[in-house]
């Protein structure tokens, strides 16, 4: 099977108070913003070498607005235009959006909006392409290179498992089943890293987290340095995962969206070959939580 | 110093204080107790609180976790809402309060 999607592209997230969050996501998570339109600002990493991967809009309450998906080639918008007509998901064709060329809107049995598109202004990163240093100097605060995954909650987890499986070609990294062998949880990738996307139990339309890799393990405890020394709530870490291994700290915006720290690159690479790892229910405390051996109060239960 | 106010907590009939510019929610882990609380952002809802008596200031919340029904039988989200008076609150099992164990100085032995 040919990968048709190169990664999670951007996702919106919602804001209470649009110019208290920009100092936020500017100066502590270190993201750049490259542009401002209406109640919409659009924020990307410093390695990154499109217009956006983060647009954040004021609203009168926190939570996802949409995620979307970026396809390898203009023609995989098009494959996926075929796909979704013939298996009957009703769709709609959104001629262009902000730097971004055609998409694809239609709403996943989680209920989330979900976009695919190919086409965005390429702005290259914060490096020259020629001759390049390795990091650009004068970055703010944690200064994440990229966007990661997104971990989003589904009343029927599986169903929605399997339309992303299904519809979309997500392959499996690892799963959490119940009991009876049914999936709880799924980690779900298009690059070769253990999660473009994760979907967990809880509400429809729920937003868990959205995370933006850290590349090494010191610069896990930087952010932690950074993240406290700004009294950001920290709901948990730094630690580690079971499930995927990765490394992670998990933190609120000032409007209390869960955002991660993920130092999964240091984790491991898929294969296409690779089969999905099965955790069960009854280790959940340590698929979750490795070191901890236990669940806090707020991880399972809290999200917008 | 800036004004405080006194915060009685229902039903153990206790009381803390909150400095002004101090949420109820910062009042209370202040006092070195503990809640359940979430985002601080006033977007999960899991800190909601029932005021029984004085005023508050709401600060700024999600209307998806706080609706204006909620608000009107004195429902208020503690991470945002700091006193503008004394208050008195009501806590349910679902605010999970408790205290936290702390140094504690032992007093002398007797020789």
């Amino acid at each position: 099977m040919p990968y048709r999607i190169s990664r999670l592209g951007h996702v919106e997230i919602r804001s209470l108070d649009l110019d208290r969050d920009l100092d936020h996501y500017t100066n502590v998570l270190g993201l750049q913003l490259t542009g401002r339109e209406g109640k919409t600002a659009y924020l990307k990493g410093w390695d990154e070498r499109h217009a956006y991967s983060v647009c954040l809009t004021e609203a009168d309450r926190a939570g996802m607005v949409r995620m979307a998906f970026r396809t390898v080639d203009a023609e995989d918008l098009d494959y996926y235009e075929k796909r979704l007509h013939d298996l009957g998901v009703t769709f709609e064709v959104i001629p262009e959006d902000y730097r971004r060329g055609r998409a694809l809107r239609f709403v996943a049995p989680s209920g989330h909006t979900v976009e695919l598109y190919h086409e965005m202004d390429y702005t290259g990163n914060l490096l020259p392409s020629v001759n390049p240093a390795p990091w650009p100097q004068r970055l703010q605060g944690i200064a994440v290179p990229r966007l990661d995954h997104t971990l989003v909650t589904a009343p029927d987890p599986a169903t929605a498992i399997q339309f992303f499986q299904e519809v979309l070609e997500f392959r499996t990294s690892e799963v959490l089943v119940g009991q009876d062998g049914t999936p709880l949880a799924a980690w779900l990738w298009q690059r070769p890293a253990p999660h473009d996307l994760a979907i967990v139990p809880g509400r429809a339309g729920g937003f868990h987290h959205a995370a933006f890799v850290v590349d090494s393990t010191d610069a896990l405890f930087r952010a932690a340095d950074i993240l406290a020394m700004h009294k950001v709530r920290i709901d948990y870490g730094p630690g580690r995962h079971g499930i995927t291994r990765g490394t992670t700290i998990y933190f609120f915006d000032p409007s209390g969206n869960r955002l991660e720290t993920f130092g999964g690159y240091s984790a491991y690479q898929m294969d296409p070959d690779t089969r999905p790892v099965t955790w069960t229910q009854d280790q959940i405390t340590q698929a979750v939580f490795y070191y901890a051996q236990e669940l806090n109060e707020t991880f399972l239960s809290v999200y917008t | 110093m800036g004004q405080t106010y006194t915060i009685i907590l229902l039903p153990m009939g206790n009381s803390v204080r909150c400095a002004q510019d101090q949420t109820v929610l910062g009042a209370i882990l202040g006092s070195g107790a503990r809640v359940y609380y979430g985002c601080t952002g006033g977007s999960c809802g899991v800190c909601k609180m029932r005021l029984v008596s004085g005023q508050l200031d709401y600060g700024r919340y999600s209307v998806a976790v706080l609706s204006e029904e909620e608000r009107r039988q004195g429902f208020f989200l503690s991470c945002q809402a700091k006193s503008v008076s004394d208050l008195t609150i009501q806590l349910t099992e679902a605010n999970r309060y408790r205290q936290v164990p702390t140094f504690s100085i032992q007093p002398p032995r007797p020789r």
